[in-house]
């Protein structure tokens, strides 16, 4: 069964690399690995401990997201092990790296989130309840996507608002809020609607994009404006790190729209553009690879508008 | 009247519909059956425009037929997590603000201010059918409309589809269960090997139950 499911896993990956462009994205990242780190070692100041627990906690997210385990629990009771070689695999570049450079603490901590990951066994249910707890005004009326989005993540994202307010006095809490916002907000475009959804608003796939973009940084901004303004009213002097977060934040939600309808088809899960996403977030954080999300992002927008005529 | 002339439709190399025939007439309840994997769905995406085919001409009113002349209520209806029935019928009221819903869901009896992910398979089906209706579109395609509902909205939706036929839609639908066909269609379509291979009137209905017995159907 063990290896009736590798080569499952195999045929899964080769029929990625046929069908998916994006895939290649994927395949640049892990080959150009090193040069990453080595950037996110830098630019950052991050020790070989803080990038191992870094991506410890993406295998933590990626685990407790991924919906097969049920099913290979039930097919290969040692699924564990199936899922540690999945996550040992992913991991070479950076375990090479961290051997390389000889970061032994690093190494350990790694080893440590590939080994335990695969035991973890947390869901999160709705607990039966039916009403829900987070109730919309009226504008939010055609936002189906936020609507499911905020009450997704309002565990999250509340605490996150709300110690903007508290944490304003520091000069770096609001801009890595409002950053973090704009990061969720994204997760809020991984999901492709029926297409009856996009046409009963009746629009040309050119308005209907400028109209998902248009209220998403209109809502975002409706309800981050109170920070920014804070912001402004405790460290006026810094109003430029405001004018860069707020493109920078700007850009995501956008970055998302285009990217979920350059690859939408109706009903599908989109929850792989969350590693192009990622990519294109770690670009915007380095000065000298700035320009590249934002080529991404003219280059998705075209793409968008080519894929929604089939649909609008 | 929608005319369906010498459809292909392949997927990769094989060959799904070859080369189908079929007039389907206005203001009517057409029914489409046949085995798994016969093509039935293929066909009914074909109709929508949701899939491409590679040869073969649809025509509605001597015109190729427009997607938004079509309401499709799929077998598999998608709804995002997260939203209750209200917020989602609230989308098709932007296309239809007059749509009486909640005069339609006095039939149907949902809880529409509940997330629909509490909702059953009937009960979600209920809730996509409402919404199709809303479209108001002169053709209606119905894939497996019957799945999951239970007895008493089975006999509602059978009245509602006879009701909708005296407002000019016409009605296209595929069930597995062919007593639900019979009870209600106007012609039923048999489709074997990627055609149409025998269409029945409801005085020929008895041929269809003695044809397709012992091939798979649930009557």
């Amino acid at each position: 069964m063990f290896r009736t499911i590798l080569k499952l896993r195999l045929f899964q990956f080769k029929r990625l690399l046929d069908e998916l462009g994006f895939i290649m994205v994927l395949v640049f990242l892990f080959a150009t690995a090193p040069l990453w780190l080595r950037m996110l070692e830098v630019s950052l100041g991050l020790t070989g401990i803080q990038i191992a627990s870094l991506l410890g906690f993406f295998l933590c997210s990626a685990h407790l997201n991924r919906a097969d385990k049920d099913f290979l629990r039930l097919v290969y009771p040692k699924s564990w092990l199936l899922m540690g070689l999945e996550y040992f695999t992913v991991s070479i570049p950076v375990l090479c790296w961290l051997l390389y450079n000889r970061y032994w603490q690093g190494l350990l901590v790694l080893a440590t989130f590939i080994i335990f990951v695969p035991f973890i066994k947390l869901k999160i249910k709705l607990r039966g309840r039916q009403k829900p707890l987070l109730q919309f005004p009226a504008h939010f009326k055609h936002h189906y996507d936020w609507k499911s989005g905020l009450r997704q993540y309002f565990v999250f994202l509340f605490p996150i608002y709300l110690s903007g307010f508290f944490l304003s006095h520091f000069t770096v809490a609001i801009p890595i809020v409002l950053f973090l916002l704009a990061a969720s907000v994204s997760n809020f475009y991984q999901e492709a609607e029926p297409d009856i959804f996009l046409q009963i608003l009746g629009k040309s796939p050119r308005d209907f994009l400028h109209y998902k973009i248009r209220s998403a940084l209109g809502l975002f901004w409706l309800y981050c404006s109170p920070l920014a303004l804070l912001f402004l009213y405790f460290h006026l002097p810094y109003w430029y790190i405001l004018l860069v977060v707020a493109i920078v934040c700007s850009l995501f939600p956008t970055m998302a729209i285009v990217l979920k309808y350059a690859s939408y088809e109706p009903r599908i899960s989109l929850t792989q553009n969350g590693m192009v996403l990622g990519l294109m977030m770690a670009f915007l954080c380095f000065p000298f690879t700035q320009p590249v999300p934002i080529l991404m992002t003219l280059r998705y927008y075209r793409k968008a508008l080519v894929n929604l005529k089939s649909y609008i | 009247m929608i005319r369906i002339q010498n459809l292909h439709l392949a997927y990769r190399k094989t060959s799904v519909i070859k080369g189908l025939n079929l007039d389907i007439h206005p203001n009517s309840i057409q029914g489409i059956v046949g085995l798994n994997g016969a093509g039935k769905t293929s066909l009914l995406n074909a109709i929508y425009g949701k899939t491409h085919f590679q040869e073969g001409i649809i025509l509605y009113e001597d015109q190729p037929l427009n997607t938004k002349n079509i309401a499709f209520l799929e077998t598999h209806n998608f709804f995002y997590s997260r939203i209750t029935g209200q917020e989602y019928l609230d989308l098709f009221k932007w296309n239809n603000p007059d749509f009486d819903y909640a005069g339609w869901n006095r039939l149907f009896g949902l809880p529409l201010d509940h997330l629909i992910d509490t909702y059953s398979t009937g009960m979600k089906k209920k809730l996509a059918f409402l919404a199709v209706l809303s479209l108001d579109r002169p053709i209606l395609i119905l894939d497996e409309p019957f799945n999951g509902l239970d007895l008493e909205t089975n006999e509602h939706l059978k009245d509602i589809l006879k009701q909708l036929k005296t407002q000019n839609k016409t009605i296209i639908l595929t069930s597995h269960i062919l007593d639900t066909l019979v009870s209600t269609c106007d012609t039923i379509h048999y489709l074997n090997g990627g055609i149409i291979e025998a269409s029945y009137l409801p005085n020929e209905y008895a041929n269809l139950r003695s044809e397709v017995r012992g091939k798979g159907f649930a009557s």
